[in-house]
């Protein structure tokens, strides 16, 4: 190897010794002269302009408090983050209206004046620092100014445009709640904990992200969630030292366990009653404000072929279902492996005339059953991702058309036989039967690995990379809980949520590597019984 | 990190060269339906192989216009099979693909010759299924019938497949036998082989051409006909009709078949079809003298009724059973007759005194065939019960013929 | 040694698939002909003995490997000798097992392919598992073992639907028999699986509940050896004594003759399947020890850096420890057992034993003298 990179390397210029990438950051806030406010109103308003560069949409409404003695303020806000109303009615109307009505106060106390006694807004809090002050101003907060005072009040007005709570459009329910989270962070929190009326549900907030400074909060429930496991959640995010957080795939990428495996070991979801099922068994969720994802951890790889409605329906068809997808999964995976295996190395395996029916279709075709099957399997994904951007009005139309017509005239043509197109849809059709998403993008990467090793050597190569795959995913860990659980290690007491669903009152304890504690969830004798006296 | 890479790049790289030895295109193989082994010049070994035709296989999508004939006949010579299976590739432009040949036929001249030689290739290649079917060619080599087009399916080769499997569950008079049923039976000592046998009447020419499958009745039919007996490995000799339906009652291989009963002066009076036949065979020595039993369970019911008994009656139907179980103890004591005639234990009565007596076996195996077997007394009994007449039970129709 | 734990029923898992191991898949004591089920059961009996006696001297030492504890009762250097002994024994065993998986491949579907492609892909995958470490290798055997018992039943389901199993061939029982049973027992099967489990007394310091090894142990070579003999009755039901004497691979004849409704037939890739799982088990479990009893005696840091050689010697050993597949068997039938298997198996063990009872012996009684004395 280091014979070929001499042969092609380009005469190297001499670096200069060990410069670190320099974080430029000047002409940035923290480049303010000094870290607290001043007392000069003017000066005050002077930093903020120049900080924020004249910005259109930073709104300084300048306010006379008093005249004698005269007292001036200045009310700073960002246009497009306050609510207006509040900040009209709340706070500037009060101002000008009711501060004159009392006794005149002096320079001194009138800041306590107007944050203890005079604004009826529901959280008021103190700024010292100018850090503080912009990461306030900028969450939508009204900040009120007041000469003389080297501190600034900081009133809660966070209003501006949001989506409101619709339906879900990837995790579509048949039975249970319809609900789904926004972009909002307090939304979201809130839309769990109404949900979880209990004072057990703790939350803490981090902010990550150097200069976007995103809100994220941390909920679990307290005594039931692992404290080892809330530690090292902490630990993960406070080591985050990125620049941005514009959605909460960069948390899971940046907190996961192993980043070079195709299997995700952190969940997402946008359902609030699957982030409320996975706080009951001891999970901890990350909420992300700006993302309709919720993080949960530890994941585990049963949980990614679950979906909420296996719960809300009864036992013996959400164990079919289960089964099925678990079926689906397989088949998605090993599905055109196994065509290309059985047609160029074991054809003894296929019963004689579907050998004589695949063969005579196949002598039309130019290629070898691998290069069919790639061809096949890759203008699929194409076909997917465009099916993807395409907007909505065309897309149906386009796709469906798409791809009946090229399936149609590609057979015609010669260039690939009706087998492999109905190889390749059961596929893809297993494929969507994935609950997950995160897994079904997994599966399709792990489908051409294994069409690759059936080329190579038939049957046996599709053994063994579904054993280097076991192997694999037996090894992985979600937050030192082993991945595979209760699969492998087996737990027989926790077997009754895998692949088959026992009947709800049976379900009587938590997943015990996750929540150490706390783990009998129901009584006994739950078993819904008519009672005693039938009848009478 | 960069050791890493260059570590799995290297495994990669091995893995790719594994490369594709036993890597074989669907359309490189050329799927052989049926084998036939058939002596050629100065005794060589003469293979004949029917080639399917995927393309003229109705049904396909991918057939252009023309269509020939679905199979393709391929023949080719050697000392032995291998050296003869090989050589084929001199002519064919596919490489022989024998996991799908569901027949293997042995033209009489060589099973009488001796199967052994033949019979090593089938059970140690990987690529030959011992579950073909073997079948003789009775009075003709296996090329000629391997040529004959048959008109119900597009591959001859199941013809003689399913013919062979419904015979024998219908009718009786033949063996559905594998190859790798037959192998034990081969050398064993204590039972001797049975092969069914295929015919082909009529012209025997017109019978490789569309010609046979255009008209509405094939020129060249194909039969299956009669139970070749084996010494050993040589054919011997042929039980026809009832006799080898005999054979098959006391091996066992009776699923369902029709039996005749004569009834006062009416020859086949009334048909019975027997629906479940079970036999066992009992054997047991005293005084250093073998005794058998042979034992048939019978079931079945009276469909066809040529005379006029009143069935309604229990007792009456007694009758009939009791002409059935001698007609089926006839058929049976006139094959143990014939095989004793040519000294062929084909039951496998040997056997059964091998586990009832090692030690008696030990002393008379070699001479079980010539000495022993042909004076052995072979007791039979027969259940048989005749348990309903179907739809009618009086044949009031011959009721009133009677009385003309 | 890792820094691992097994749980029981890991433990229990792992030695019932090494003993199924390509024992299920080649002729195990073919020679007794019918009552070749009969003399698998006896040998698994003689196991469970073999596995006593290695588990009595672990009691006398826990919590250490074979190699260390070995130099405790013999002394250092006789101590050193013996491990260095064991772990090219447990190499060789490893390699005799890639070539019969490999031989298997070859001969039934894969007959154009050179032998070294098939082991050195058996042999990659090896190296990735021992890589992982033992607990990774536990898990999977989890998930392989229920997938084993899946195929297992199925095929046993499928065979007594299609009719193949004929009792009449099991006759005569028993009977007249009894030397050639008791000379396979002797010679074959007590060593080949069941004496095989030397290969874990170097797993015994993972166990968690160590209380349970004894009982794990013996139960796990029971069942296995029921399932072996299980497997050799249908073999020997369906195929004939002629054609079970003489076939290779019995397991595979048995499955080709499957055929449900014209439909299910062709069952062979089950087989292949079934042998993979057996084989990969045996191979990665002799593989894993061998390169532990290195690590412990070089006192290594870490197991991980030898494995790739060790993957190396293994595959080349397994290309030239015989010329041909008949001269593999026959070694292994008629050299290894008396030569190999015998002292490795049963011939030190039973004397580390005896020295480790008297050095036990010998400190209770000192213990008992001192504390009447105290």
């Amino acid at each position: 190897m280091g014979l070929v990179s001499k042969l092609f390397a380009k005469p190297k210029k001499k670096k200069k010794k060990n410069q670190p990438a320099t974080k430029d950051t000047s002409g940035q806030a923290s480049d303010i002269s000094s870290r607290f406010l001043n007392t000069d109103l003017s000066k005050n308003l002077q930093t903020i302009l120049n900080t924020t560069g004249n910005s259109a949409d930073i709104i300084i409404r300048q306010i006379d408090l008093a005249d004698e003695p005269p007292i001036k303020a200045a009310l700073v806000m960002v246009d497009g983050l306050i609510d207006d109303k509040t900040v009209n009615e709340t706070i500037i109307h009060t101002l000008l209206t009711e501060y004159s009505l009392q006794e005149a106060v002096s320079i001194e106390k009138s800041f306590d004046y107007l944050e203890k006694k005079l604004l009826p807004i529901t959280n008021v809090t103190s700024v010292y620092e100018w850090n503080d002050l912009f990461g306030k101003l900028l969450s939508g907060e009204t900040i009120i100014l007041i000469d003389g005072v080297e501190k600034a009040l900081s009133t809660s007005t966070r209003g501006g445009e949001k989506r409101a709570v619709t339906e879900s459009h990837n995790e579509v329910s048949l039975r249970g709640p319809k609900e789904a989270f926004t972009e909002s962070m307090r939304t979201n929190t809130s839309l769990i904990r109404s949900r979880i009326k209990n004072p057990n549900l703790w939350i803490e907030s981090f902010q990550i992200g150097k200069v976007t400074k995103t809100d994220i909060n941390v909920m679990y429930m307290k005594g039931i969630a692992n404290d080892k496991i809330v530690k090292e959640v902490r630990r993960r995010l406070k080591r985050i030292e990125i620049d941005q957080i514009p959605d909460s795939g960069f948390i899971e990428q940046l907190i996961e366990e192993k980043t070079y495996t195709i299997f995700p070991t952190v969940f997402h979801t946008e359902r609030p009653d699957i982030v409320v099922a996975n706080l009951m068994e001891g999970k901890i969720a990350i909420i992300v404000n700006g993302s309709p994802f919720v993080l949960t951890v530890p994941a585990l790889f049963i949980e990614f072929f679950q979906a909420a409605d296996d719960y809300y329906a009864r036992f013996d068809i959400s164990t079919g279902i289960r089964f099925l997808r678990v079926l689906n999964f397989f088949i998605s995976i090993v599905a055109p492996a196994t065509y290309v295996a059985v047609t160029t190395y074991h054809q003894e395996m296929i019963p004689t005339l579907l050998i004589i029916a695949i063969a005579a279709q196949r002598e039309a075709v130019p290629f070898p059953a691998y290069v069919e099957a790639l061809l096949m399997e890759t203008t699929f994904e194409i076909l997917r991702e465009a099916g993807v951007r395409l907007p909505k009005s065309v897309g149906q139309a386009v796709s469906i058309v798409g791809a009946l017509v090229i399936g149609q005239a590609a057979i015609q043509a010669g260039i690939v036989s009706p087998a492999m197109v109905i190889v390749v849809s059961i596929t893809a059709i297993a494929n969507f039967a994935t609950p997950s998403f995160s897994m079904a993008i997994s599966s399709r990467v792990i489908r051409f690995g294994l069409m690759t090793l059936a080329a190579v050597m038939g049957f046996y190569g599709i053994i063994t990379g579904l054993m280097m795959m076991t192997l694999h995913l037996c090894s992985l860990r979600s937050f030192g809980v082993p991945y595979m659980e209760p699969l492998a290690p087996l737990m027989i007491k926790n077997m009754g949520d895998t692949i088959i669903r026992i009947p709800l009152w049976k379900m009587k304890s938590r997943p015990k590597l996750i929540s150490q504690k706390n783990i009998i969830r129901q009584g006994d004798n739950q078993q819904p019984r008519p009672p005693e006296d039938n009848g009478s | 990190m960069t050791k890493r890479l260059n570590l799995f790049a290297f495994i990669c790289i091995t893995i790719l060269l594994a490369g594709c030895w036993n890597h074989r295109e669907l359309t490189d193989i050329g799927i052989i339906a049926a084998v036939g082994i058939d002596y050629g010049q100065d005794k060589r070994y003469n293979m004949t192989f029917q080639f399917v035709n995927p393309k003229n296989i109705a049904g396909n999508q991918q057939t252009s216009g023309l269509s020939g004939p679905a199979i393709t006949i391929y023949e080719s010579e050697g000392d032995n099979l291998l050296e003869a299976a090989r050589a084929a590739s001199q002519h064919v432009s596919r490489q022989l693909y024998f996991a799908h040949t569901d027949v293997l036929m042995i033209g009489e001249e060589v099973a009488r010759d001796g199967l052994t030689d033949i019979l090593d290739i089938p059970i140690r290649n990987p690529d030959f299924r011992s579950t073909a079917t073997i079948v003789i060619a009775k009075d003709s080599t296996a090329e000629q019938i391997l040529k004959t087009l048959t008109p119900l399916d597009q591959i001859p080769a199941n013809t003689i497949d399913k013919t062979l499997q419904f015979s024998e569950s219908r009718w009786g008079e033949d063996i559905h036998l594998t190859v790798g049923e037959l192998v034990p039976t081969i050398y064993s000592k204590s039972k001797q082989a049975v092969v069914s046998g295929f015919v082909l009447k009529g012209d025997k020419e017109k019978g490789k051409q569309d010609a046979n499958i255009q008209s509405s009745r094939p020129l060249a039919p194909l039969n299956a006909d009669g139970i070749g007996i084996f010494k050993g490995d040589k054919l011997i000799t042929w039980a026809e009709g009832k006799t080898a339906r005999g054979i098959n009652w006391i091996l066992n291989n009776i699923q369902s078949t029709v039996m005749a009963v004569d009834w006062k002066d009416k020859k086949d009076a009334f048909g019975i079809t027997i629906n479940l036949s079970k036999s066992k065979v009992s054997a047991n020595v005293k005084n250093n003298k073998p005794h058998i039993t042979v034992h048939i369970d019978a079931e079945g019911g009276i469909t066809e009724a040529d005379t006029f008994l009143d069935l309604s009656k229990a007792e009456e139907l007694i009758k009939v059973q009791n002409a059935l179980r001698k007609e089926i103890k006839k058929e049976i004591e006139n094959s143990i007759q014939f095989a004793q005639k040519h000294k062929a234990d084909v039951f496998g009565f040997g056997e059964k005194i091998s586990h009832v007596d090692e030690d008696y076996w030990k002393k008379v195996e070699d001479v079980w065939n010539e000495e022993i077997f042909p004076n052995l007394e072979v007791k039979v009994e027969v259940n048989a019960f005749i348990r309903r007449t179907y739809l009618i039970s009086k044949p009031f129709l011959y009721e009133h013929k009677g009385n003309d | 040694m890792e820094n691992a734990k097994l749980s029981s029923y890991q433990f229990f898992v792992m030695i019932l698939l090494f003993e199924m191991g390509t024992s299920l898949v080649i002729s195990l004591g073919s020679d007794a002909k019918q009552n070749t089920w009969f003399s698998i059961l006896l040998g698994s009996l003689i196991g469970i003995l073999f596995y006593h006696v290695n588990y009595k001297i672990y009691t006398y030492y826990p919590n250490e490997l074979p190699s260390s504890y070995s130099k405790k009762i013999v002394g250092k250097f006789l101590g050193s000798i013996l491990g260095y002994f064991y772990i090219i024994y447990f190499t060789y065993i490893c390699a005799r097992v890639t070539r019969d998986f490999g031989e298997l491949l070859v001969a039934v579907a894969y007959t154009q392919t050179p032998l070294f492609i098939v082991n050195a892909i058996m042999i990659i995958l090896c190296v990735f598992a021992v890589k992982k470490g033992i607990e990774v290798i536990a898990r999977t055997a989890e998930i392989n073992f229920a997938l084993m018992y899946l195929f297992a039943i199925t095929g046993l389901i499928l065979i007594l639907v299609s009719g193949l199993i004929e009792l009449e061939n099991l006759k005569p029982v028993l009977r007249n028999n009894w030397g050639t049973i008791l000379r396979v027992v002797i010679l074959e099967t007590a060593f080949v699986p069941f004496g095989e489990m030397i290969a874990f007394t170097y797993l015994f310091p993972y166990l968690n509940y160590s209380k349970n090894g004894r009982f794990l142990g013996s139960f796990a070579i029971l069942l296995s050896g029921i399932n072996l003999s299980i497997t050799a009755a249908i073999n020997v039901a369906v195929l004939s004594v002629p054609l079970f004497e003489n076939t290779q691979f019995p397991l595979l004849s048995t499955i080709q003759y499957i055929s449900i409704g014209n439909f299910i037939e062709r069952l062979d890739i089950f087989f292949i399947f079934a042998a993979f799982i057996g084989a990969f088990f045996k191979i990665v479990i002799f593989f894993y020890v061998a390169v532990i009893a290195t690590t412990d005696l070089f006192h290594l840091k870490d197991h991980k850096k030898i494995v790739y050689p060790f993957g190396l010697i293994v595959l080349f050993l397994s290309q030239t420890i015989a010329s041909n597949y008949q001269e593999h068997i026959n070694e292994g039938l008629k050299f290894v057992p008396p030569h190999l298997h015998i002292p490795f198996q049963i011939g030190i063990p039973v004397i580390l034993l005896v020295i480790a009872f008297l050095k036990n012996r010998k400190k209770e009684k000192n213990m008992s003298k001192t504390m009447k004395e105290g």
